[in-house]
């Protein structure tokens, strides 16, 4: 039960993560700029997250099974 | 035209593929294989459409960002699957609950009402969605056949490819779909059919995305670079205008929101779930999906905007063209198929759930409630629920056809998909609300999703039916009667945000406001509180493996059991009987009367294929419920008033008893006070015994050794004798006085005086010792008193004995004594100061208590009892008054005491 609220809390604190950095004003830092070839930085910046919060949220799936 | 002949032999095969695999799975039994997470991550993928496998490239064309939100969304969204999907799990699994209508019902008291409303709008709300998956497949295929959409969307009935794909639709549904009377037991042909179709439409997606940006360009960059010579890439990646950035906040929300209250969603993710630990997986495995199915859409887009320029073509099928245009016949195939797949897997999902909820919901309720089957029950009343579900099923996808030829080809794919989004987002506080709010109540949820459609219906739907010509489009731009605050699209004057965030706004803000409101200030039914608790507190009611849904009231076990023979068919209802008497060790043939357990457990057979409100209504005809009538409700109600009452009573009586003890202590301590005192008092008058006897005792010795003395010793002696036998008999007097006062055994004799009569007794009594001092005394005694009515001889004994301390003390020659009577309102004040040493303040309370003199012997002191004060006090405590000292050192003291004037009457 210790293990399972801490996995709840982990959790939510991913939640309010991605919540924070898929919003404005993180959002405005990326909005119209291009890296020197021509990448849009939003879209590297939003799929580079994107794919972290899935790892990271990979990882505590994992930890919880293994912890109990 | 090669490509539209491979394209329905791919599409035919592809089925033919499915219906194989689908019937396999069923006639299995347990395949081990879909009992995988990873199969229930891919199953959730059903989320995505053909909306999304065609519409995120037309949206994207005109943002380049914005279709991300409809993902980021429900990538949030999955993080709370442990919290939020799992209790849904648990919960329709404990209680055999088999839609989100059916949830909601159950949770607001087995409301037909609630039940019915959230059907209502799910068909509302989503029949279009579904009749955009067709438009998306026969479009598509259009495009094969390099047809336009107009073409398409124009050819006659039997021409079209719609209807030849709605019909296959509706057969697979029926087939997989509806194959069982319970809903909780899933459909794993259906499962598997989801499951290969997001499997190919992710497969589709990344291999058109690979074929085009490395095969026809030579990587992304190159893209990038191509496209952005034909348009200013920074207008597609940039958040500066505030629509793209509120849309962005709200479309997120809105997506978040809708991953649990889609009915396709509710279906793969609750009901077909196979264990409920796989939410722990999906809960990283389903985003993962959505990233990899929307990594290349920003290169297909401007692919797409290179080839074919801004808005020539429709850009929800750049996706298509583009390896059409390249001659990738192969891939150009895929996609067909994956998007034909996407379809597949939404609207058999989808359907089967809105069948569900329309006959266990709608359909079934008010039959019942109409009286159908009637008194004669011979009717397999499960073949009859899914003989009524099919025939919803069936429905549902008539009417989306019918939309599909007749409506939805005024807007685009993506505009239908979101507006669906918002009319089941109504659903989201009545279901959190219902999940974690035990106060949230039926007319609460009735009245928050009624508000939130009808702002949907005003803000959505009106203003696509006013730019049809359907309604009068002055009316939409005007406001209704002029009153601009009312404009469909700038509700209570909010401006500056796309349609679809105006609708979300409000129409949450509403459905809240409502939910909440009347949640809080509206009574819940006894029924409905039950469900509350039920289902807010579902852990500890699976944790203690009880049910506490007990049926009030009777039945016959004959009646129940004629019911379930009905329902499931003789031999399955038996089976069912035994296992169950088995288990509670109950014998139903002994009690004709049916244990209230046989009652839920008939009510929770009957709701697995039923819905909870049918399986309700069912028993009810059966088993007279005793709804908790006013009598009862009454006699409850005066039982605990009798209990408060009986509690209030033992309140005061132990009250009482903690009065009665602290008094009894105050008791004993004044006696043990008291026995202190007696034993302070018999040591003292012995020391006081002692000491003269002592002295009368060797000068009587001397005396009697002595015949010879002289004459002058003797004398000496004699008269020491006398004096100490004189104080001796004068202190057991005294001893005697104060404790017939102290024992309540002295009596008054009262006797009508004057003062002056007594003063001059004093006066007499004290003259010798007065000149022998040479002391002056002053009486002033006031004109007219009143005559006293007291002891006078009490009365003189206690003057003389002040008068007679005041002597002692006052100095030799020029001692002055003022005796003063008067009279202070209705008792007299005798006052006796001296011009003496006065007394300490510490002394002065002291001097009042027997012995106290003797006691301190450095007080300086002439020869005295020290009970003289003590007698004073009881004189005059005796009479009623009270006898005091004022005095401060060298100022002399003032001893001064009261007596009530009485009436002359009393003496008579």
């Amino acid at each position: 039960m210790k293990f399972h609220r801490l996995y709840l809390q982990r959790l939510t604190a991913i939640m309010a993560l991605a919540i924070l950095l898929f919003n404005f004003p993180m959002l405005g830092i990326v909005s119209d700029k291009f890296l020197d070839n021509g990448w849009p930085v939003s879209l590297l910046y939003l799929f580079a997250v994107w794919a972290l919060l899935i790892l990271a949220l990979a990882l505590i799936s994992r930890k919880r099974r293994a912890d109990g | 035209m090669v490509e539209a002949g491979w394209g329905i032999a791919l599409a035919l095969g592809y089925w033919v593929l499915l219906f194989v695999l689908a019937l396999r799975v069923e006639r299995k039994g347990k395949a081990q294989w879909l009992r995988s997470p990873y199969v229930y991550a891919l199953s959730l993928a059903v989320y995505c459409s053909a909306w999304t496998f065609y519409g995120s490239i037309g949206r994207a064309s005109s943002f380049g960002l914005s279709y991300l939100p409809v993902y980021l969304g429900p990538t949030i969204g999955a993080m709370l699957f442990p919290l939020l999907l799992r209790r849904m799990i648990l919960l329709c699994k404990h209680y055999q609950i088999g839609s989100l209508a059916d949830l909601l019902s159950s949770r607001y008291g087995k409301s037909v009402a609630v039940g019915s409303v959230v059907t209502l709008i799910s068909l509302i709300g989503i029949v279009p969605y579904i009749s955009l998956q067709l438009k998306a497949v026969s479009e598509s295929f259009g495009l094969l056949m390099l047809e336009s959409p107009f073409e398409t969307a124009t050819k006659p009935v039997f021409e079209d490819t719609a209807f030849y794909v709605a019909l296959v639709l509706l057969a697979f549904t029926w087939l997989f779909g509806t194959r069982r009377g319970n809903m909780l037991e899933g459909n794993p042909g259906l499962v598997s059919a989801v499951v290969v179709d997001s499997a190919i439409k992710l497969l589709a997606f990344l291999i058109v995305g690979i074929a085009v940006t490395f095969w026809l360009y030579e990587g992304p960059g190159d893209i990038l670079q191509q496209a952005s010579a034909r348009l200013d890439l920074r207008q597609l990646f940039d958040f500066s205008s505030t629509i793209r950035r509120d849309d962005w906040i709200w479309i997120s929300f809105l997506s978040m929101g809708a991953l649990f209250v889609l009915p396709r969603q509710f279906q793969v993710a609750v009901i077909e779930n196979t264990q409920v630990a796989h939410v722990d997986k999906a809960l990283w495995l389903f985003p993962l999906y959505l990233l990899l199915i929307n990594l290349f859409v920003t290169p297909l887009t401007l692919a797409g905007i290179d080839h074919f320029g801004g808005n020539n073509f429709s850009s929800d099928y750049f996706i298509l063209e583009l390896p059409m245009s390249a001659g990738y016949s192969g891939v150009v195939l895929l996609v067909f198929l994956g998007g034909f797949a996407a379809a597949t897997g939404m609207v058999i999902v989808e359907t089967t759930a809105l069948g569900n909820m329309a006959a266990n919901n709608l359909v079934l309720p008010l039959l019942l409630k109409a009286g159908w089957p009637g008194s004669e029950r011979d009717h397999n009343l499960s073949r009859w629920a899914l003989n009524i579900r099919r025939l919803a099923i069936g429905f549902i996808i008539i009417a989306a056809y019918l939309y599909y030829r007749n409506i939805s080809h005024w807007s685009s794919l993506v505009s239908i998909g979101l507006i669906s989004f918002v009319s089941v987002i109504q659903f989201l506080p009545t279901l959190i609300g219902g999940l974690f709010w035990k106060q949230a109540s039926r007319k609460g949820a009735l009245a928050g999703m009624l508000a939130g459609f009808a702002i949907w219906t005003y803000t959505l739907i009106l203003p696509s039916l006013a730019s049809r010509g359907i309604i009068d489009a002055q009316w939409i731009e005007t406001g209704p009667w002029n009153l601009t605050w009312l404009k469909p699209d700038a509700l209570f004057g909010l401006e500056g945000y796309s349609t679809i965030t105006h609708s979300v706004i409000w129409s949450l803000f509403w459905n809240c406001l409502c939910f909440v409101g009347f949640s809080l200030f509206s009574g819940q039914s006894i029924e409905e509180r039950n469900q509350a608790k039920l289902f807010v507190d579902v852990q500890d009611y699976l944790q203690q493996q009880i049910n506490p849904n007990e049926w009030q009231g009777n039945a016959y076990t004959a009646d129940v059991r004629n019911l379930l023979h009905n329902f499931m068919g003789v031999a399955q209802a038996e089976q069912a009987l035994k296992g169950f008497a088995k288990k509670h060790a109950l014998d139903l043939e002994a009690n004709p009367i049916a244990d209230p357990r046989l009652l839920a457990f008939a009510e929770r057979l009957l709701a697995g294929t039923l819905g909870s409100a049918s399986a309700r209504i069912l028993l009810q005809s059966v088993a007279r419920e005793e709804e908790f009538g006013l009598t009862e409700i009454m006699g409850i109600l005066k039982e605990s008033q009798q209990v408060i009452a009986l509690n209030k009573e033992l309140l005061k009586k132990s009250t009482e008893l903690r009065k009665t003890r602290d008094e009894l202590s105050i008791i004993n301590q004044r006696l043990q006070k008291q026995d202190e005192v007696r034993n302070d008092f018999l040591s003292t008058v012995t020391h006081e015994i002692r000491t003269p006897i002592t002295s009368i005792r060797a000068l009587s010795e001397i005396l009697f050794d002595n015949p010879d003395l002289e004459e002058a010793d003797r004398q000496q002696y004699l008269q020491v004798i006398v004096r100490d036998t004189e104080r001796l008999s004068r202190l057991i007097t005294q001893v005697l006085d104060l404790e017939r006062y102290d024992s309540g055994r002295q009596k008054l004799t009262l006797s009508r005086t004057y003062w002056s009569d007594i003063i001059e007794d004093c006066r007499a009594s004290l003259k010798g010792l007065q000149e022998g001092k040479h002391v002056t005394l002053e009486v002033m005694i006031s004109a007219n008193l009143p005559p006293l009515i007291a002891d006078t001889d009490k009365i003189i004994q206690l003057l003389i004995n002040l008068l007679g301390n005041a002597l002692k003390f006052v100095p030799e020659n020029s001692g002055v004594i003022k005796l003063k009577v008067f009279l202070q309102q209705d008792f007299f004040e005798i006052r006796v100061e001296d011009n003496g040493p006065g007394i300490e303040p510490e002394y002065q309370q002291l001097i009042f208590e027997k012995f106290y003199q003797t006691v301190n012997q450095g007080l300086k002191k002439p020869i005295g009892s020290g009970l003289g004060l003590a007698i004073c006090q009881r004189i005059v405590q005796l009479h009623g008054g009270k006898l005091f000292v004022e005095s401060e050192p060298g100022q002399g003291a003032c001893f001064c005491f009261t007596l009530p004037v009485l009436e002359t009457v009393i003496v008579q």
